[in-house]
């Protein structure tokens, strides 16, 4: 591979530029709470349109990578963590902040999150190029069992209501059969408006869902009188900002096996930086041999958290990239931001694009290193950015909002699509239903159907012989049934484990985005 | 002082926001003052062109269509004296630009469009989601570039090595072909639908998500055979790594000489392709006309704009007026045809 001349892609002015200020940009749109890494993704994708690819690309998976991060530091000083990614960091963070140690706990989420982010971002680079060369030997019906196998995690993701979460599924799935159906041409729910044959617009959709909602959950809380994201505080930043090396030696462990559960998270489609955080802070408090500390301000408590969610970023990636299947909420914003560039996921991404992709890798390497020092620089300030008041942070956001969905397809109805979907999302929202789930049906809806389809055609008639003759699809067909039943079987033994150990285990106060 | 480093980076990411959206649609045309049109309407082509000229684009920037208007418009601004701005606006395939165009209120000349045959042409015809709109309710400008339709199979395929065998494998075998999209609108599907009803042949489609998906299922193995243009696999053809077995023209194509049409090898005289030129809105004053045709000749046969066009391996073909428009007419006329529509 021509590295040197990737790495002098890589380091180009305007991709280092892009990556400076998606960083700088996304750390404090994470440490606003509200602001999710979602919508600091969805929100930057028009501004890369008119941008070269590599510097586009880099720029969405840097802020990706540092709305993650920059969520945690609002979590420690304020106990409001800036995204639903850095609630398991509230937990250890804050206590450490009442000490006084709320510095050291900055420092140690900016390491941890900086392993964290580097680790998934190497698994990328290694992962990637060999699961892209599988995916040449998947066929419409090996896509289809992926495409289920996503469905099924809906019911993990659905937060405290499986019922809400296969609701909101539902509804993903019906708004992705809108448009021209795929094999036959047939308008399907366009009600004779043209802009809608081509299905809705994901980019703009998501902008509504998670931007303008939140705009209007704002202007909910001004109407109630309260003005700025977070109350005062008067926690004072002094102190040691790096751990110790021997404080670095004992969370040394805990991050990297943290860092291999959220890679791993983050593979499986849709479950984000959220899930990653709680799985990898139980796992360190399961076996850590002083769990007790847990919640009173124990370092790897936060280590665990920030080096979780953070390495989901690079892992919700892989399978983005190779299969086109998005490995979180955020990769699924993404994917509008890659067609935007007219790159579509899988083999050619390697080969054709080669030079775009890995230089793309690259930079999100660059991105999780960089981070740490950007992150050093603006913690500080970040925390005091975070009091800006709502009064203006609505109208910028609302004005991003329209500009970013019109930008993309010199669309007026992507317009109203926007704004029909913040509607959407917030009385969803309202009503508790999680955004997440029903991102994924609209996604996987569309593959299962078409893929099924096209299965039937490739089939010629006999399914069950077809079915048979491709050893991939019968082990997708196995996963399948697993991730369908494991909730099951995992309830079972959870509430077995419970009795064991009452008291331990406690993450009923999860919380989706 | 923190808020306002807050707010001027907010500020700074609307700025490159608007940027953005600018760049897009910054040759929109702007409403004309109240007198203007009158004066355009009577005055015939005054001082046109005085401001930017827009070229609508049906498809997403990147994708074949828009590169070849891109590099047109760039040379036309030398010939025309105005900024061409380019303005993509996907969906339908194709018919949110078309039915803009057709509806235009105001055929100032200022605004005209890429046109793709046969979709546009043959949408009108299509049983499944019938167009409003025929070529009869456009101007038709010119056409720049006619890409014919070819017949691939995958260079170690055994079971047939040439046009005679795949034809008599596919009498006797359900024969698999991927096309990224179906019916009388899609020149790839057409052409095995050709097959099917005048030689017996069980050619079934199935359906992709565009021309890179139908390569990749062809590649793998899924389907049999690779129904395409020119455009889509000329850097394969050149590699040796498909081998066509038929093109659909009348005599053969230069940037593949040594391939039989389907003509030659007997099999009737079926021309399919896929055309993309020009055309503007009905009622634009002659004489305007006439600047942006002249205008838009030069940039197409523009020797730079050919041979650039040629290394992505699409031919230049201009045609204008009456020929132009027997061209679409003939293609509707085949595609009917063998649909069997009247």
């Amino acid at each position: 591979m021509q590295a040197i001349e990737i790495l002098g892609m890589v380091l180009s002015l305007d991709v280092l530029v892009a990556l400076f200020i998606g960083l700088v940009v996304s750390i404090i749109m994470g440490a606003l709470p509200g602001l999710s890494a979602t919508m600091a993704v969805a929100l930057l994708i028009p501004v890369t349109f008119g941008m070269n690819p590599i510097a586009g690309l880099v720029m969405l998976t840097a802020v990706y990578t540092g709305a993650v991060y920059g969520g945690s530091i609002t979590a420690i000083l304020l106990h409001t963590p800036g995204t639903p990614a850095s609630a398991a960091t509230a937990i250890d963070g804050y206590a450490m902040a009442k000490k006084g140690e709320g510095f050291k706990a900055i420092g140690i989420a900016t390491v941890s999150s900086v392993i964290g982010g580097t680790i998934s971002a190497l698994a990328l680079i290694f992962l990637a190029p060999p699961l892209a060369q599988v995916s040449l030997k998947f066929g419409p019906l090996e896509y289809f069992f992926m495409a289920v196998f996503g469905l099924t995690i809906i019911g993990s993701l659905a937060g405290d209501s499986m019922v809400k979460g296969l609701m909101g599924g539902i509804l993903g799935l019906f708004i992705g059969i809108i448009g021209l159906d795929q094999m036959s041409g047939i308008p399907r729910f366009t009600f004779g408006i043209l802009a809608l044959e081509s299905g809705i617009s994901m980019v703009p959709a998501m902008i509504g869902m998670f931007s303008l909602s939140q705009v209007m959950m704002m202007t909910e809380d001004i109407v109630k009188g309260k003005t700025s994201l977070t109350e005062e505080s008067d926690t004072v930043l002094k102190g040691r900002f790096l751990p110790t090396l021997k404080e670095f030696k004992v969370i040394l462990p805990t991050i990297i096996k943290s860092s291999i559960i959220g890679v791993f998270v983050g593979i499986l489609p849709g479950a984000g930086g959220d899930i990653g955080s709680w799985v990898g802070y139980n796992e360190a408090k399961r076996s850590s041999k002083h769990p007790e500390r847990f919640g009173h301000g124990a370092v790897e408590g936060i280590a665990a958290a920030e080096s979780a969610n953070n390495a989901v970023t690079g892992g919700a990636l892989i399978p983005l990239l190779t299969l086109g299947i998005p490995g979180s909420a955020v990769a699924a914003i993404l994917l509008g931001g890659l067609m935007i560039q007219g790159l579509s996921p899988g083999y050619e991404l390697f080969t054709k694009y080669a030079n775009i992709t890995y230089s793309v890798m690259y930079g999100f390497l660059l991105a999780n290193i960089f981070m740490g020092f950007i992150g050093y620089v603006i913690s500080k300030q970040a925390v005091k950015l975070s009091k800006v008041p709502m009064t203006i942070l609505g109208p910028v956001i609302l004005g991003l909002s329209v500009v970013g969905s019109y930008a993309i397809q010199n669309s007026i109805f992507d317009v109203y699509v926007m704004v029909f979907f913040g509607f959407l999302g917030y009385f969803m929202r309202k009503a508790g239903f999680g955004t997440a789930p029903t991102i994924l049906g609209v996604i996987l809806g569309t593959m299962i159907e078409s893929n099924y389809r096209r299965a039937l055609v490739l089939s010629k008639g006999s399914m069950i012989g077809y079915f048979f003759s491709r050893p991939i699809a019968i082990l997708l067909f196995g996963l399948v049934i697993v991730s369908m039943f494991a909730p099951i079987v995992m309830k079972k033994l959870q509430s077995k484990m419970k009795a064991d150990f009452d008291g331990l285990v406690s993450d009923e106060d999860r919380d989706m985005e | 002082m923190k808020k306002n480093l807050l707010a001027l980076v907010l500020v700074l990411v609307m700025t490159m926001t608007f940027v953005a959206g600018c760049s897009q649609d910054s040759g929109e045309s702007t409403p004309p003052e109240s007198s203007e049109p009158a004066a355009e309407n009577t005055g015939g082509a005054g001082d046109y062109p005085s401001k930017p000229i827009t070229v609508n684009v049906g498809f997403s920037a990147g994708g074949s269509s828009d590169v070849m208007v891109r590099l047109m418009a760039k040379t036309m601004e030398e010939y025309i004296g105005q900024p061409v701005v380019v303005v993509n606006k996907p969906g339908a395939g194709g018919w949110v630009a078309w039915e803009e165009l057709a509806k235009s209120t105001d055929p100032d000349g200022y605004t005209f469009s890429l046109i793709n045959s046969p979709n546009i042409a043959l949408g009108a015809y299509d049983p499944v989601n019938e167009r409003e709109f025929t070529i009869d309710d456009y101007d038709l400008l010119a056409n720049q570039v006619t890409d014919f339709s070819v017949l691939a199979i995958r260079k170690d395929e055994t079971r047939f090595t040439d046009l005679d065998s795949l034809v008599k494998y596919a009498q006797e075998n359900t024969t698999l072909s991927a096309c990224s999209a179906i019916g009388i609108i899609s020149d790839d599907a057409t052409v095995t639908e050709y097959f099917n009803m005048n030689y017996g042949t069980d050619f079934q489609i199935v359906q992709t998500g565009g021309a890179k998906e139908s390569e990749t299922m062809f590649l793998s193995g899924d389907t049999d055979v690779l129904a395409a243009n020119i455009g889509d696999i000329l850097p394969q053809y050149r590699n040796g790594d498909y081998k066509i077995v038929a093109v659909f023209s009348a005599e053969r194509v230069g940037l593949m000489p040594d391939v039989l049409t389907a003509k030659e090898q007997g099999y009737g005289d079926i021309e399919m392709y896929s055309a993309r030129g020009y055309a503007l809105p009905k009622g634009v004053d002659p004489e305007v006309r006439e600047i942006l045709k002249d205008a838009l000749e030069q940039a197409i046969k523009d020797p730079e704009v050919v041979s650039k066009l040629e290394e992505l391996g699409a031919a230049t073909d201009y045609m204008e007026g009456e020929e132009y428009y027997n061209f679409l007419k003939q293609n509707i006329e085949n595609s009917k045809q063998i649909y069997g529509i009247e």
